[in-house]
């Protein structure tokens, strides 16, 4: 079978202001997807959390060429869309247009992106709603179990730690120039990537990248600052915050897991997928879930990124049920820590990572996703033709070994729910 | 999407067939002309239940395994519930379609209702709901469907309440999977990497033989003419902000006015395409967003509609910036409707729209998944139209249309309005954000 993406098909330019361009022809769909990066999220946030969101957040309300709504009535009059949003490692930003409109929607992304203007009004008014969505956020179970999570996994200052809303204070202090400021010092071309797919010539694509992202000036190296090492706690960090008019409790349970580049990183993805993804939600699924009927939702998720981003499981069950649930999921971490993985788990595991690859990547929205992680993670353009060769290389023993990662004796473990009889 | 293969089988099944050569992928889909609209009062959420334990198993895919199949595959799968109907899906390297066709064959005719397991699937399914229950916008949606209608089974919840959650019977499940799951119920739909011919050959081969099944007992509950403004005001915990829900009775799919109240949704607030849970790609610079979240009242709003087998809603929600009052948000939606009643949409505006439609309809292109999906719903619905020639439709609508549709629909006599106020929470009495 043909890899979905080949580095063949794949045209990889660094234009001369940093800016790495990446063309992958998708004939005859009409359109085009364009998918990007800047490294430039809360990593810079430092010791004002909702910074990097709040900038990002206005990058789309104005620029030196247009107003925020003159910006919006283009895109709307060319069926175009695009959208901005604000991790905790990066801005990202995705959008879509006939092919015809490739050049309006890549001037518009480039524009967003290198000359913002951060008017007054503007400002105030994403104020507005990102403190009401902080607000919303902070009555919310999941929400809020994410958010009390991290502040107990994670040690102070580090980005992973940070409340993903922004701290209200500081969202109500930031000034405009303040997001000038963020936006001069870290939205750089040399931080950041641009993927297009679709139906557009290769050579022609790169061409309108370089015009439209030619203008961004460079401004030199670019680094991760470091953070202090996040450590699994000694004990059980527990942590319960009680929410009024909720039905559901929301839990999370889990420690930082490791960064996307670490070696072992397969391996402790692979232990995840049979922890709490494979199937109807893995081994933490086909108890809570199949097996108990506790739970809708129960699953694993390992967020490894740049950073050590959280390798947690996360549950909504009955508050009545909750520590049955807790303790059927450490259950289910240690016979899988203990046992290992069948034989036949491990074989299903490893054939459905390999042969889902086609279907993962059927549309050009997929295949600009997966070539913008492979550029932030230099996984190599032949990454996804490699791919099988490096699930088949795991071995058993590493996937045992991974599991055992994750911290019995000491984790953290959120949970956020309506208030609890007796 | 002209080249759609359509036929019906001996057994009544409607077979929908596309091929799409972009990946090596295809998909295979089953919709049952069943959802909540065919649930007789304390009976609600039984045909999502019933979805749920088509997963459960048969005699020849026992429990567990259905899945694990799929997934070394190398596929994937799922199903939703909605009012209309039931659905099925599966996506796979185009090698092993056949394997989807004969799971769904299987499961449509043998899924095991064992009581324990049932028994599990109750708690799973009311924890479903009680997820949705932690959102007040879940609470006033329901409040507001149950008040629009009076008679119609589109009042109730596709989840289901919760005390009919606690009584359904595994007989009554079993029961209503083998009233509705059959070939003359059902629409099958495939769009892939493969020769139309060779597939529908294969759709014949596997799912031909199976006995069609008597027909459905009908919906005979026809929604009287709304008499007059009906109004809810839901105060309770759990919420920070005030939320405003507005719902318009409008025609079934099908009806001529459909395209012209496709142009004003997209007037309102961009415009969305008619595949269930597509979003658009913009809409801010839709009148809605100008007036609500530019005017600083809203953080988010929307409007929507499902295109259905019986006459149905078409909905206004807004989500208040901290501080603003639900009464301001319905207020500014009431001077844009009265403006729509008023004045003519002007030209510039009417051709963003339509060219949002038109792209929008490219974009179907983009995978087997979505294609399959527009497909199926078109004629789950009895939409008697391909998505293709809806556009034409769409870009034929005139502003006088426009009025026109605004003025027989957007009418207060037709509405509901629904008022979330938060309560008890700690933002009562919180400062206004100034802006």
């Amino acid at each position: 079978m043909n890899s979905p993406i080949a580095a063949g098909q794949v045209k990889r330019t660094v234009l001369p202001n940093g800016l790495t361009c990446l063309v992958r022809p998708s004939p005859d769909s009409g359109a085009v997807a364009i998918h990007g990066f800047v490294k430039a999220g809360a990593i810079f946030d430092r010791d004002r959390p909702g910074l990097a969101r709040f900038t990002a957040s206005t990058l789309m309300r104005g620029t030196a060429r247009r107003s925020g709504p003159q910006l919006a009535e283009d895109l709307d009059a060319i069926g175009a869309g695009l959208a901005v949003a604000s991790g905790l490692e990066t801005v990202v930003f995705s959008g879509r247009a006939l092919s015809d409109d490739a050049a309006a929607l890549l001037d518009a992304t480039a524009e967003v992106l290198a000359e913002p203007s951060f008017p007054d009004d503007e400002v105030e008014r994403v104020r507005g709603e990102l403190i009401t969505s902080a607000r919303v956020n902070s009555l919310d179970t999941r929400h809020t179990s994410e958010r009390v999570f991290r502040r107990l996994a994670y040690p102070a200052g580090h980005p992973h730690g940070h409340n993903p809303d922004g701290d209200e204070a500081v969202l109500a202090s930031l000034t405009p120039d303040d997001l000038r400021a963020f936006h001069a010092e870290h939205l750089r071309p040399e931080a950041a990537a641009v993927v297009v797919v679709g139906d557009v010539d290769p050579s022609r694509a790169t061409d309108l990248v370089a015009a439209s992202f030619g203008r961004w000036p460079a401004r030199g190296g670019w680094a991760i600052p470091g953070f202090p090492a996040p450590r699994a706690p000694s004990g059980i960090l527990r942590e319960e915050s009680v929410l009024p008019g909720k039905s559901q409790a929301d839990l999370v349970l889990g420690t930082h897991g490791i960064a996307r580049t670490d070696p072992d990183y397969y391996a402790v993805m692979l232990a995840n997928l049979l922890l709490g993804q494979l199937g109807m939600m893995g081994r933490i699924g086909e108890n809570v879930r199949e097996r108990q009927g506790m739970a809708y939702y129960a699953y694993s998720d390992l967020r490894a990124g740049l950073l050590a981003g959280p390798w947690w499981v996360r549950a909504g069950v009955h508050p009545s049920n909750l520590e049955r649930a807790i303790a059927a999921i450490t259950h289910e971490i240690e016979l899988l820590q203990r046992d290992g993985p069948t034989d036949d788990e491990l074989a299903d595991a490893r054939t459905y990572l390999v042969g889902s690859l086609a279907v993962r990547l059927e549309t050009n929205q997929g295949i600009a996703q997966t070539l913008a992680d492979i550029e932030l993670f230099a996984l190599g353009l032949d990454y996804i033709e490699r791919y099988p060769e490096i699930i088949g290389g795991v071995s058993r023993e590493a996937i045992v070994e991974a599991i055992r990662r994750f911290p019995t004796e000491g984790y953290a473990l959120a949970i956020a729910g309506p208030q609890r009889e007796g | 999407m002209h080249d759609v293969h359509a036929t019906t089988l001996s057994n009544g099944l409607k077979v929908l067939i596309q091929e799409s050569h972009a990946a090596p992928v295809a998909t295979f889909w089953v919709w049952y002309r069943v959802g909540s609209r065919n649930e007789p009062s304390g009976y609600t959420g039984i045909s999502h239940w019933v979805e749920h334990m088509l997963f459960k198993g048969t005699p020849a895919h026992p429990s567990g395994t259905l899945t694990r199949l799929i997934d070394r595959l190398g596929g994937r799968w799922n199903a939703f519930t909605w009012k209309d109907y039931t659905v099925y899906f599966e996506v796979m390297p185009v090698e092993h379609i056949g394997v989807a066709v004969r799971l769904e064959a299987d499961r449509m005719q043998n899924t095991v209702f064992d009581p324990e397991v049932v028994a599990g699937e109750r708690t799973v399914i009311i924890s479903e709901r009680e997820g949705a229950e932690n959102y007040p916008a879940y609470y006033l949606r329901e409040e507001v469907e149950a008040l629009a209608f009076k008679a119609h089974p589109y009042r109730q919840p596709v989840i289901g309440w919760k005390g009919d959650l606690r009584a359904i019977t595994r007989d009554d499940l079993y029961r209503h999977y083998r009233t509705y799951y059959h070939p003359s119920n059902a629409i099958a739909v495939a769009v892939g990497d493969f020769d139309a011919g060779q597939t529908a050959a294969l759709i014949e081969e596997v799912l031909g033989p199976v006995p069609p099944g008597d027909p459905v007992p009908a919906v005979r509950a026809e929604e009287p003419e709304q008499e007059g403004e009906r109004r809810v005001v839901l105060r309770r915990p759990g919420g920070a902000t005030a939320l405003l829900q507005m719902a318009f009775h409008v025609p079934r799919a099908g009806h001529p006015d459909l395209p012209a109240l496709l142009v004003l949704d997209g007037i309102l607030s961009g415009f969305k395409g008619v595949v269930p849970f597509d979003g658009g790609t913009g809409g801010r610079s839709s009148r809605l967003y100008r007036a609500l979240v530019d005017g600083g009242l809203a953080t988010e709003v929307g409007t929507g509609l499902t295109p259905s087998i019986d006459p149905t809603l078409f909905r206004i929600g807004a989500t208040a910036r901290s501080g603003v009052e639900a009464g301001a948000l319905e207020a500014a939606v009431n001077r844009e409707i009265a403006r729509l009643h008023d004045e003519p949409a002007d030209t510039a505006e009417l051709a963003r729209v339509k060219r949002q439609a038109q792209a929008q309809f490219v974009y179907l292109r983009d995978g087997v998944f979505r294609r399959a999906m527009a497909l199926g719903m078109f004629e789950a619905v009895d939409w008697q139209e391909t998505p293709h020639n809806l556009i034409e439709s769409v870009v034929g609508v005139s502003a006088a249309d426009v009025t026109r549709v605004a003025r027989t629909y957007l009418s207060d006599r037709r509405r509901t309005v629904g008022h979330y106020l938060p309560e008890d929470g700690p933002e009562d009495g919180a400062p206004e954000v100034v802006s």
